[in-house]
């Protein structure tokens, strides 16, 4: 069991049953345990299929990249952009985040930062006691130039912060160096929280009703954002291949 | 009794003594059943939309319309955008610009302070040399919008002095701490959590009390049905920034991804749908789009799934020609028999020299 979900019955699906105008449900006798385990089976598959789509993007902005080993003449045709910092790369080494989340700068316009959005802790982990937030999938399509030769790294983040990942540890990170393929492609990054979270450090405060009434206007829940960067990494000095971004989705799953 | 609502489904036993043909137990199936609906309803809610706008109103105003159909439960969004940043400022040029949320062509009411979001400020733009992201976050009030019905969030941009335009927007539902279907059995969600309290009776009641099957049944049912998932993008209503075509033949638009915003580029969007019932049976979405067209020229808009699995399928959608931006929708099934399905949304006017123009698609989950 990967989930805080409840076991259903076999095959796994939503079963159909009366609705809530149905006199099934108003006989004034007692619910016989066989429709029980409909309603038990119906609303843990609920919760199973309750993950959401958290954002979907495109980089609008600034088009194509190109020609980042020279950073001054690749930025030079933004208008008004600043100059980021050039990226180190670490294609060996330990796979470390603390690492390579400093490989580049996080700086716009490569780098997208979405949120806040409201995270769920139901995905049982097995290195730890407890539950951790869905994995997120980062769908990223994109477009590699081969002529001339080029390589694409994309990266992306979940954090309990909106600072740049190499300022504030996140959660989860990933990246990927895209080095072979070509034409529109499409990559999914990973983002797994692979240990419990401590409820009292990683929870934040939202409004949650316009007036207090019989109930209470604050909630407690896990904010989270979601980083996504890429950077275009042209092989020979002289030439000038260009990198899309196009789209970007990210969706919850277990 | 208010009812607590939890932040992940209950850590709580199985129900054990689920013995067909015996009447059900008062035990932990009833507090399993109301916690799990009250977490699915009031807390497991849904982001709205999260993306990046391009640059380049620099003068003048706009509309940003994001489409919204509210949950069972929501009370309230939490708003949250960036205004893009300017490079220099000189004396005199200040980077301001004023920011309007409407919800249904009505001003936004606020939870707490507006914060210069009902257009009574006038709002300084940030200057670039930043990373961490400085948006202007408010909660609107949709308490009064009714449950299921399409609505429209609208930013209305208008620039003061030199500003560069909104960078980016996230608008998501807000969970809810506690629900009292005892109070307002009508507009709350759950289930009264005397109810399945053990040594209490399981009652059946009537359809509008806040307890018993019928209210568990309406509940299950909002669950599956009124809980929608939203796939949203959007971009500026302005036909110098907005996506569009001038094709007569159904193809890939500009979606201003290319050099300097020109081309035509064909991105594929990535949604994992919701499997209900079996693999066979779709889910059920529906796409509203925001459009207009350059004269008397009416449109097409294509959208193309593709899971590998199920035959690849196009749904497509006439446009009538409009010169002012509308809303206009269409059903699309997105089928379950993979993880994940894409998407190209494609278009094409019907008449050589017209041109179509598309400022927001948003997918919006439609179980019925």
């Amino acid at each position: 069991m990967t989930s805080l979900a409840g076991p259903r019955l076999t095959p796994g699906r939503y079963i159909r049953h009366p609705d809530d105008s149905s006199t099934y449900w108003q006989d004034g006798h007692t619910l016989d345990a066989g429709s029980g385990q409909v309603f038990d089976s119906n609303i843990n598959w609920l919760v199973e299929q309750s993950c959401r789509h958290l954002a979907m993007d495109t980089f609008a902005e600034p088009g194509p990249m190109v020609n980042l080993n020279s950073v001054a003449e690749t930025w030079a045709n933004l208008s008004g952009w600043d100059v980021p910092e050039a990226p180190v790369f670490s294609a060996s080494g330990p796979d470390d985040r603390t690492i390579r989340v400093g490989e580049i700068s996080w700086e716009r316009p490569f780098a997208h930062c979405c949120g806040p959005f409201v995270l769920i802790a139901d995905r049982i982990v097995t290195d730890n006691v407890g539950a951790s937030l869905r994995d997120v999938v980062v769908e990223i399509d994109y477009v590699r130039d081969t002529a001339p030769a080029s390589e694409l790294w994309l990266y992306a983040a979940l954090s309990g912060s909106d600072s740049p990942p190499d300022v504030v540890a996140p959660w989860a990170f990933a990246r990927k160096r895209v080095s072979s393929g070509t034409g529109q492609q499409q990559y999914p990054l990973t983002l797994s929280v692979n240990h419990a979270l401590d409820a009292y450090a990683d929870g934040a405060t939202l409004v949650s009703r316009p007036a207090a009434g019989n109930a209470q206007v604050m909630v407690q829940c896990v904010v989270g954002y979601l980083w996504v960067a890429f950077v275009s990494v042209k092989l020979n000095p002289t030439d000038t291949p260009e990198n899309y971004v196009y789209a970007i989705n990210a969706y919850e799953v277990r | 009794m208010p009812s607590p609502v939890p932040t992940s489904p209950a850590p709580l036993p199985r129900p054990s003594r689920l013995q067909v043909g015996s009447p059900i137990s008062a035990g932990n199936a009833g507090q399993r059943w109301s916690s799990d609906l009250a977490f699915l309803l009031g807390h497991c809610v849904q982001p709205i939309v999260a993306c990046a706008l391009p640059p380049g109103a620099k003068s003048g105003s706009h509309e940003i319309a994001i489409t919204y159909v509210r949950g069972p439960a929501v009370q309230v969004l939490v708003l949250s955008l960036e205004l893009h940043p300017r490079a220099t400022f000189s004396t005199g040029v200040y980077g301001t610009c004023n920011v309007n949320v409407q919800v249904n062509g009505v001003n936004a009411s606020f939870v707490g302070r507006a914060n210069g979001l009902d257009g009574s400020e006038a709002l300084q733009i940030p200057r670039f040399g930043y990373r961490r992201p400085r948006p202007i976050r408010a909660y609107l009030d949709v308490s009064g919008l009714t449950v299921g019905n399409t609505s429209t969030v609208t930013l209305q941009f208008t620039d003061v002095d030199s500003s560069e335009g909104i960078g980016s927007v996230s608008l998501s539902e807000c969970p809810i701490a506690v629900a009292s279907p005892v109070t307002d059995p009508t507009g709350e969600v759950g289930i009264d959590g005397d109810w399945p309290v053990g040594g209490n009776p399981l009652w059946d009641g009537g359809a509008s009390d806040p307890s018993g099957f019928p209210r568990l049944v309406s509940q299950l049912g909002k669950a599956r049905n009124k809980v929608r998932r939203h796939v949203q993008l959007v971009t500026l209503q302005d036909t110098s920034y907005c996506w569009s075509t001038t094709a007569t033949s159904s193809g890939a638009l500009n979606w201003r991804l290319g050099s300097g915003g020109s081309g035509t580029q064909d991105p594929v969007f990535t949604i994992r749908p919701r499997r209900l019932y079996t693999v066979n049976d779709a889910n059920n979405y529906k796409v509203h789009y925001w459009y207009r067209t350059n004269a008397a020229h009416d449109g097409e808009l294509t959208f193309h799934t593709d899971n590998g699995s199920t035959p690849a399928a196009d749904t497509t959608a006439s446009l009538g020609a409009s010169t002012s931006w509308v809303r206009d929708s269409v059903s699309v099934d997105i089928p379950t028999d993979a993880d994940t399905c894409t998407v190209r949304v494609r278009g094409r006017t019907l008449t050589a020299g017209g041109v179509l123009y598309l400022a927001g698609i948003c997918f919006v989950e439609d179980e019925v």
